[in-house]
């Protein structure tokens, strides 16, 4: 009986160092990621750098394609989480308007195609 | 008895039985989250598509700070290179010409090298949709009245907003989270138009060509090095070269190892060939040329031309 005992109490000692091998000393290695699983502060930053290139050129189409890369939801929703978040963490104010900006610009397409005045 | 038959081995056999199922359950059931990845892990593709938007907002700000923080996340050794090739690679896939030549420039601006050269005269429509500033030329982007009518809830004045960007002072921070700040300047001239002012400059005009016999060339090359008026390679000019009523247009600087004014083409013999350095630039035809060596053996050459500033 206490043989059965030892066996299982080795057999628990194994499974915690199989945990601590796979979780901690060679955890399973992600590589070739989506964009969708980034952090959020990188997702908003992603955002951000959109926001900086639709201030030149205020083509929301293009902005929304470009905003795509961050998975399908919908392009607001994502620069709206986007907007959150700097306010959240403290973007500057000007960082914060031109994501404003792309907000605005990403709305008004969304709404001329749903045949919204507006 | 038993017991000392058998040894302690069913021990070791338990060890390595728990291991394997832990192992199993770390790696396979449960493995580390698959949240909160960082740029770096991002397939090659997605990277791309990373450096791209990093390029493009450069485009707009001129802030080589904060592009330089975003492309250290993605933990490449020789960004500059990275982004040249991109740029190439682009081209030659028939992406956006804007995309491959915010590219060049930011990669250009990386290798800490001259300026990419701003456009001579365009007739384009194409080119002209996008008017690309000098790193030292001011860039005045001026709201309309109804852009500023745009956005009137904003609790920043249309002042900030617009003017304050080209201004841009990233803070320095230990973490990659985006807390860059700018510094605002409440400076806002209304103006009627939004108005881009790209500085022209005179066209690039031969100063050398020269035949290259190298028998050790695979291809008919034309090689074009483009300089300033100081004799430096100036990267991110186009080239425009047209043959049999087709066109392709390359830049230079996307062959650092070659030098920021290089770039080259490889020819297809019997064909005639007519480049231009830039829009408006000079106009050259080439042909393929033929050498031979020593021995008479003949074989095809290549063309090297050099462009200056008047």
């Amino acid at each position: 009986m206490s043989r059965w005992i030892g066996f299982i109490i080795t057999i628990l000692v194994g499974i915690g160092l199989g945990l601590l091998y796979g979780w901690v000393i060679d955890p399973v290695d992600y590589v070739d990621t989506t964009p969708d699983s980034l952090r959020q502060d990188y997702q908003a930053d992603y955002v951000l750098m959109v926001a900086e290139a639709y201030q030149l050129k205020r083509d929301p189409a293009l902005a929304v394609g470009r905003l795509a890369f961050l998975g399908g939801a919908d392009p607001l929703v994502i620069v709206g989480s986007a907007i959150d978040f700097a306010s959240e963490v403290g973007y500057s104010q000007s960082d914060q308007a031109i994501l404003e900006l792309l907000y605005k610009g990403v709305e008004s397409l969304s709404n001329a195609s749903q045949g919204v005045a507006p | 008895m038993n017991r000392e038959r058998h040894g302690p081995w069913y021990l070791l056999t338990g060890v390595v039985l728990g291991f394997v199922l832990g192992l199993l359950y770390t790696w396979t059931f449960s493995p580390s989250e698959y949240a909160d990845t960082h740029p770096d892990a991002l397939r090659s593709d997605y990277k791309d598509a990373y450096r791209a938007a990093i390029a493009s907002a450069y485009s707009a700000t001129d802030d080589l700070t904060r592009a330089k923080a975003r492309l250290a996340l993605l933990v490449e050794e020789d960004p500059a290179s990275v982004l040249a090739a991109q740029s190439q690679r682009y081209l030659a896939e028939g992406y956006s010409y804007e995309a491959a030549l915010a590219l060049a420039r930011l990669s250009a601006a990386l290798g800490d090298v001259p300026a990419p050269a701003p456009r001579t005269a365009t007739t384009s429509p194409r080119l002209s949709e996008t008017p690309i500033p000098e790193e030292t030329a001011t860039q005045e982007i001026e709201p309309t009245p109804s852009e500023t009518e745009e956005t009137p809830n904003e609790t920043t004045t249309p002042g900030e907003a617009e003017e304050g960007l080209p201004t841009a002072t990233p803070t320095a921070s230990a973490s990659p989270t985006p807390t860059l700040t700018r510094t605002a300047i409440l400076t806002f001239t209304p103006l009627p138009t939004r108005t881009l002012t790209p500085t022209l400059a005179p066209p690039f005009v031969m100063r050398e060509q020269a035949l290259v016999c190298e028998s050790t060339l695979n291809d008919a090359v034309i090689q074009i090095v483009v300089q300033n008026a100081a004799g430096e390679g100036i990267p991110g000019v186009e080239i425009i070269i047209h043959w049999d009523g087709q066109e392709e247009y390359f830049f230079t600087g996307l062959k650092p190892e070659m030098g920021w004014g290089y770039a080259d083409y490889t020819m297809t013999p019997e064909t005639s060939y007519t480049l231009h350095i830039g829009e408006g630039g000079e106009a050259v035809d080439l042909f393929v040329p033929e050498c031979s060596d020593d021995q008479g053996e003949r074989y095809w050459g290549s063309w090297r031309l050099v462009f200056t500033h008047p």
